[in-house]
């Protein structure tokens, strides 16, 4: 072997480690009931404190308590049903405002193009105090329909500009052709324009379930005990919340970790190297 | 026709607008107005906040750590990402494995993010592995010096397969016949990789995109140093984790005497925070355009 390849080789497991490694701390650390490290028993510190620690004591315990007292299948649902009510009313929009943009409109499209770029820069810190304040002065902090509103927020521009990229490489023809033949304008979406970008949009859809479901600034002050969705829970894991910050089990965070990780590597796997092109659509 | 069309798209345009323009609006409008004590409503108070924000030495400091944040953040993560994407091509078989497992870190949410890097996770685990195998002395994870660049670190975990991916795309669309004219022509490996392979990566409009996203985003970036603020006990304002977004959390959940929560000097902070990340991300996408040679509409 020559050095070249050898450094190659050495250079690819050092990689695997610094991409593996913390996944695989978090994992083993969700079925381990003894603080930290898993190698050496002895004593060592934790954020700077000096700990004794027994090694690895396998146990299921963090994850019973997470589906029983802590009731984190709760949190599943609420954040599918947020993740998919959102997504599916953003794209619904984006479907039809991008129609009538593209095929419609002439130079003003242009217009609301950059408005939607603008909102996709929007930091999700601006929208904080006027959701708190709307949602709550309206009773709707807390609950579902709020959350599926706040994440409206951060979702429609994302599904506008998706699916306006894609109708842009869509043969213009077709639908020209359908409108000249007598097709009206919603049956032109349902019969011509849906069919067509039915895989990309399914694969943006996917796309916002995952922001959505890995999205923690908003959800940690807009949901409380009612509509908490996984991302918070994955932070609070167990413990008592004392101001803005709390006590932690950190075997918790990594069950709940773990729990929240597993469905969105199956879809992360799937989009494999689609996910280049929905981040740059998203900005285009 | 034309009148049932313009029917047809016109709520769902006003749905996005009042889901994107309102909460903008809104915030524009809370931070030129005071909140009167005695219940009277909103007293316009013009500029004052904004004034008040570039008085701040709070803002200044988390300004900084912002910036310096962001292009540790964006310069780790694409080097990792291209560094990685070359040497995956290296590799003459399991190639699409270890791809796929450099690829999970994307499923990671930013939270979470700042869970695996956190202490307890990995930094115990080398303490304990550099203080038993080789007898160094601890790693003082607390010290800023050290976790400050561990967060950037982490950041780079979570998105450097992004530029993985996209350099990965990249080079397997290079054109074979260019390749095949260099190496006829005598070209060593080294060559293709400096004057073909990374000039066909570093001027693709995909990296100069993902480039100006990712900026945006770092510059706003709030989980990872939240997460941080948590491990090392920095709770109070003006910590070195404070980037412009945890110095606005903070200020929101942790409300100073006598005033409550200064929610107008928040909102004058993020129309700024907004308006500043709009102008760079258009700045960047122009000059990454020029320096790199790239069409961009």
């Amino acid at each position: 072997m020559s050095p070249v390849k050898l450094l190659v080789y050495l250079l690819i497991v050092a990689l695997t480690l610094f991409y593996a490694y913390p996944l695989v701390v978090i994992i083993l650390e969700g079925f381990d009931t003894d603080i930290s490290p898993i190698f050496a028993p002895g004593i060592r510190l934790i954020g700077g404190v000096p700990y004794y620690s027994g090694g690895i004591t396998p146990s299921l315990i963090y994850y019973i308590d997470m589906f029983t007292v802590q009731g984190f299948q709760k949190l599943i649902i609420n954040s599918l049903v947020i993740g998919l009510g959102s997504t599916l009313i953003a794209v619904f929009a984006g479907v039809f405002s991008a129609y009538g943009i593209t095929f419609y409109s002439g130079r003003s499209g242009r217009l609301y193009d950059f408005i939607m770029l603008v909102m996709r820069s929007v930091p999700p810190f601006l929208l904080i105090i006027p959701l708190l304040w709307t949602l709550s002065s309206w009773g709707f902090w807390d609950t579902h329909a709020g959350m599926v509103f706040a994440y409206l927020t951060l979702n429609s521009p994302i599904a506008y500009l998706v699916v306006r990229s894609l109708m842009n490489e869509m043969p213009r023809d077709l639908v020209e052709a359908a409108l000249t033949m007598g097709c009206g304008a919603w049956k032109a979406i349902y019969r011509v324009v849906l069919p067509l970008l039915m895989p990309g949009i399914m694969v943006a859809i996917v796309f916002m379930l995952v922001l959505t479901w890995n999205e923690f600034l908003l959800a940690s002050l807009l949901t409380g005990p009612v509509s908490k969705t996984v991302s918070v829970g994955v932070w609070t894991g167990v413990g008592e919340q004392i101001g803005t910050f709390r006590t932690v089990e950190f075997e918790a965070q990594a069950a709940a970790g773990t729990v929240a990780l597993i469905p969105v590597t199956a879809i992360i796997l799937l989009l494999r190297r689609r996910l280049v092109k929905l981040f740059v659509l998203s900005t285009s | 026709m034309r009148l049932s069309a313009v029917l047809l798209f016109s709520p769902a345009i006003a749905l996005s607008i009042v889901a994107v323009l309102y909460p903008l609006a809104t915030s524009i409008y809370i931070s030129l107005h005071d909140l009167d004590t005695t219940g009277s409503g909103w007293i316009f108070v013009g500029l004052k906040h904004y004034n008040e924000m570039l008085l701040n030495r709070f803002f200044y400091q988390s300004l900084m750590i912002s910036v310096v944040y962001t292009v540790l953040s964006v310069f780790s993560s694409l080097l990792l990402g291209v560094l990685t994407a070359l040497l995956l091509r290296q590799l003459v078989r399991g190639h699409r494995f270890v791809e796929t497992l450099f690829m999970i870190p994307l499923a990671v949410s930013p939270i979470l993010g700042g869970i695996v890097w956190s202490p307890p996770a990995v930094w115990d685990d080398l303490n304990s592995f550099i203080h038993y195998a080789f007898r160094l002395p601890f790693i003082d994870v607390t010290d800023p010096v050290i976790y400050f660049p561990i967060m950037v670190l982490s950041e780079a975990w979570l998105w450097s397969p992004l530029f993985m991916l996209a350099t990965l795309v990249i080079l397997e669309g290079f054109p074979k016949d260019g390749l095949e004219a260099a190496e006829a022509m005598g070209a060593s490996s080294r060559h293709i990789l400096t004057m073909l392979y990374l000039p066909a990566v570093f001027r693709s409009r995909v990296i100069a995109m993902l480039v100006a996203l990712k900026s945006v985003d770092f510059f706003r970036s709030f989980e990872i140093p939240f997460a941080w603020s948590f491990w090392v006990r920095e709770s109070q304002l003006g910590a070195p984790t404070d980037t412009l977004s945890l110095m606005l959390f903070k200020m929101l959940l942790t409300p100073s005497t006598g005033s409550g929560i200064p929610i107008s000097y928040i909102s004058a902070v993020s129309t700024a925070l907004m308006a500043v990340s709009l102008v760079v991300s258009l700045l960047i996408y122009r000059q990454l355009a020029r320096i790199w040679g790239g069409v961009m509409g």
